[in-house]
């Protein structure tokens, strides 16, 4: 993986995050998008699966941060779903 | 590539099972804990986006809510609209109050139906009929002065002219006594000169004596001659001399005390109350009530303001006393507890009622018990 597709990747994600704690709120009453799972899937194809799982561990203890009753939770989702995903899209690819 | 795959595959899996440990760690720990950890995030990592998501809320709120304050500031903007023209109504239901109060006895208060036909700008309908003592040839009157005379009535409506009517007339003089004449309506709508626009409602006070010069401002009201108006009912005020071809006598343009557009509730007076001769009190203390009262308006500060509400309080404390040693001294008040209010007084040797002044405040809002405007409303004729 190159420099600049690993740039854009950082930079898709950090877009979808800041669109998450932006628009989502915007959009609340119509549909609550959940641009941190968008996040998640795309930013998951461009590494490797281990780091897929810790910056999914990341990113769901940030989540959980703002609802302390189920802190945890979403970090052991996101580790999960980032780590499959990289796993299916490594199968896939050989 | 292989090598590379097993190699990353370990410290993956490594990895994986590391953060899921933790993961599997954060769910159980205390909730103490738990909450410690999640309010360090929230302070440090996650302030930034938290904010973010604060404005986002706070925009979200702004928007949603526009369209329910543009509806409340219409309906604000209604209503404050509707207020000037509440708030002129509420001063003329004031002074309507307030004249009723200084006449005591012998009138009717009723609503002036303006008709919206062709040619009906001169006649109003009034709510009022014979059955409350309304009879022909009464005159109509408004707190500022007099507003024309009952022309037919109805038991319960009748129709009055306007002083605009063409047969409108009314025996005039000046509020000194120095000059009489006739009042008519001015019909053409022309000018006194190059300099003034054309007025439509004024009056012409017609055959007053050579010798009597009258200047602009002075008052005009009823003289009383002819019997249909009372003397000392307002009329108004003197613009200028017109210029006409008869050289025996003056001719004056006369400025209204009532504006047509302005009628909107009246006073009938019934016949028996056109011949007492204390009417012409009425009016004066009514006029200088009223010009105090121009006086608070134009008031600016606080303190001038305060200074005309006193001097206001002053003239209809001053009236009311005089209202009081004139009724004591010729006219006993009627009891109007048992026959209503439209019954004249009997004389003063077969009622020797002892008289008392009647409270009035600077808001004539509140009227006494038995002496309301439209008290006599049940009289019977």
């Amino acid at each position: 993986m190159t420099w600049t597709r690993s740039a854009r990747a950082v930079l898709a994600f950090a877009l979808l995050v800041l669109l998450h704690y932006t628009v989502r709120p915007l959009l609340g009453w119509r549909t609550p998008v959940d641009f941190l799972v968008i996040a998640v899937l795309l930013s998951a194809v461009r590494v490797r699966p281990g780091a897929a799982a810790l910056i999914g561990f990341l990113t769901g203890l940030v989540a959980d941060s703002l609802t302390p009753s189920a802190f945890g939770a979403g970090a052991l989702a996101m580790t999960a779903v980032r780590h499959r995903v990289v796993a299916e899209g490594g199968l896939l690819r050989r | 590539m292989a090598r590379a795959v097993r190699s990353g595959t370990r410290v993956d899996t490594v990895l994986l099972v590391a953060c899921c440990a933790m993961a599997l760690l954060a769910t159980v720990l205390p909730l103490n804990l738990r909450e410690a950890i999640a309010a360090g995030l929230r302070r440090t990592v996650v302030a930034p986006l938290l904010s973010l998501q604060q404005q986002a809320e706070r925009g979200r709120s702004a928007f949603l809510s526009r369209e329910a304050t543009t509806g409340r500031l219409d309906s604000v903007s209604l209503r404050n609209m509707q207020l000037a023209k509440l708030e002129a109504e509420n001063e003329r239901l004031r002074a309507l109050l307030g004249l009723g109060r200084q006449l005591e006895w012998g009138f009717v208060s009723a609503e002036a139906l303006r008709s919206r036909g062709i040619g009906e700008d001169n006649t109003v309908t009034l709510t009022v009929g014979s059955r409350a003592g309304v009879e022909s040839k009464t005159p109509v009157i408004a707190p500022e002065g007099l507003v024309g005379m009952v022309l037919t009535v109805d038991p319960s409506s009748s129709i009055a002219i306007l002083w605009t009517h063409t047969d409108f007339a009314a025996s005039a003089m000046s509020a000194d006594r120095s000059a009489y004449g006739i009042i008519y309506p001015h019909l053409s709508e022309s000018g006194r000169g190059e300099d003034t626009p054309p007025e439509r409602y004024l009056l012409e006070l017609r055959g007053v004596a050579f010798r009597s010069a009258l200047k602009p401002g002075t008052a005009i009201v009823t003289s009383g001659l002819g019997g249909v108006y009372p003397a000392g009912i307002p009329i108004g005020t003197v613009l200028g001399e017109l210029r006409t071809s008869e050289g025996w006598a003056r001719t004056y343009l006369v400025r209204p005390a009532v504006r047509p557009p302005d009628v909107s509730n009246v006073i009938v007076l019934l016949p028996r109350k056109t011949h007492d001769p204390s009417l012409d009190r009425v009016w004066r203390s009514t006029i200088s009530a009223d010009s105090a009262a121009r006086r608070i308006a134009a008031a600016g500060d606080s303190l001038a303001r305060r200074a005309a509400t006193d001097s206001v309080r002053s003239v209809e404390a001053a009236a009311a006393r005089l209202a009081g040693d004139s009724a004591a001294r010729a006219t006993p008040r009627p009891d109007t507890s048992r026959t209503g209010a439209s019954r004249p007084p009997a004389p003063p040797s077969a009622q020797p009622v002892p008289a008392r002044p009647t409270p009035v405040r600077a808001d004539t809002g509140r009227p006494p018990a038995t002496r309301r405007p439209d008290a006599a409303d049940g009289a019977r004729p």
